[in-house]
């Protein structure tokens, strides 16, 4: 790891293709096939490692808010909660680290219908601003005629801690 | 803990955030770090602060500002970042730093540089603990100079809180921090963190 926790791989002289200094610029290194390949799939296993940081956050942080709520929780498959609070619907939520997509809500609805419960309802948890009106439209269209929402995480905490 | 004998005034509410990545080969006297979870947590924090209208006061760490100004475009929230810089380093302030003023999302103040770098350090901390009357301070990561601020945040602001989060390691996680009810200082859960800190201090 270097400076801020950036991933570094180190080259060697056998990386590189060959080398310019353009006029007043920095020495540049063009990379051999092989090297690119690897700083590629380097650069593919951090953000995988990132998104998998980010959700466990949005769950764990939702985890939180909603035990403090008193709610009963109970794991689901695929970064989901079924959450159970005496006085509410059975609610299924679905953390997703990117800015809420339709896929996201087709998701929640299909693990609200798995989970059997009468009334059950579902919601898109992020924490993004998503700045697509399009989008949000489509979503609300979407959630329009089902039981479903999109939800920021920092409203929900707002909504359940006391 | 914020109370509501605490005077009024006409500016929005301040918080201090010292936070700064441990540095590998410089940082082993301290607790281990993750940085990942320092990212986490600075972001988290700015987000609660900002959302609540307050402004969110820091010296200009390198690798802090642009995590700020990230929170604060996305957001759109604008000037509400204030970042103190000693002149000593203006020459070497990234882009991130100077897109704050640029583009509105903050003001970038510099302070005098008046001899060695620990003075002119402490020239800064000292400008940017007595620029408003603070709700409080946040502790992240960070090496000697995070606990350097600690003290100082401490002896100029005595009335203020002071959160140091132990999840991300690094020398806040060896700090005291304030006892508020309902704030988990050692939980990895920045965003639930994040929101008890804020309403510890009435924001």
């Amino acid at each position: 790891m270097g400076r801020a926790g950036l991933a570094r791989a180190t080259m060697s002289q056998a990386h590189v293709l060959h080398s310019n200094r353009c006029a007043g610029l920095r020495l540049i290194h063009l990379l051999t096939d092989d090297a690119l390949a690897r700083v590629l799939d380097e650069v593919e296993l951090q953000a995988a490692r990132q998104l998998r940081r980010r959700r466990e956050q949005l769950l764990g942080s939702l985890s939180d808010f909603l035990f403090r709520a008193g709610a009963r929780r109970s794991p689901l498959e695929g970064w989901a909660l079924l959450a159970e609070r005496d006085g509410h619907p059975a609610k299924v939520y679905l953390v997703t680290p990117r800015a809420p997509s339709a896929r996201d809500l087709r998701a929640v609805d299909g693990l609200r219908e798995q989970s059997g419960i009468a009334d059950c309802v579902g919601a898109v948890v992020h924490d993004v601003a998503d700045r697509d009106a399009e989008r949000a439209a489509l979503l609300g269209w979407i959630a329009d005629t089902r039981p479903l929402t999109v939800e920021a995480l920092t409203e929900i905490g707002e909504e359940l801690v006391p | 803990m914020s109370d509501d004998t605490r005077p009024m005034s006409d500016e929005p509410p301040a918080v201090f955030l010292s936070a700064s990545f441990p540095q590998p080969g410089r940082a082993e006297s301290f607790a281990h770090s993750d940085p990942a979870a320092l990212a986490d947590a600075v972001t988290a924090i700015a987000r609660a602060v900002l959302q609540r209208e307050a402004r969110l006061i820091c010296g200009g760490h390198p690798t802090i500002t642009p995590l700020l100004l990230y929170v604060a475009s996305e957001y759109g929230w604008r000037h509400q970042l204030i970042v103190y810089q000693s002149e000593r380093f203006r020459d070497v302030v990234p882009d991130e730093t100077w897109r704050l003023g640029r583009d509105g999302y903050g003001e970038l103040r510099f302070t005098p540089t008046i001899g060695e770098i620990g003075e002119d350090l402490r020239v800064m901390r000292h400008e940017a603990f007595t620029a408003a009357d603070y709700r409080g301070a946040v502790f992240i990561g960070g090496m000697e100079g995070i606990i350097d601020e600690y003290k100082l945040f401490s002896e100029l602001q005595p009335g203020a809180d002071r959160f140091a989060l132990s999840g991300p390691g690094g020398a806040a996680a060896e700090l005291p921090g304030t006892v508020a009810p309902n704030v988990d200082l050692a939980s990895r859960r920045y965003a639930a963190v994040a929101l008890e800190i804020v309403r510890a201090l009435g924001l």
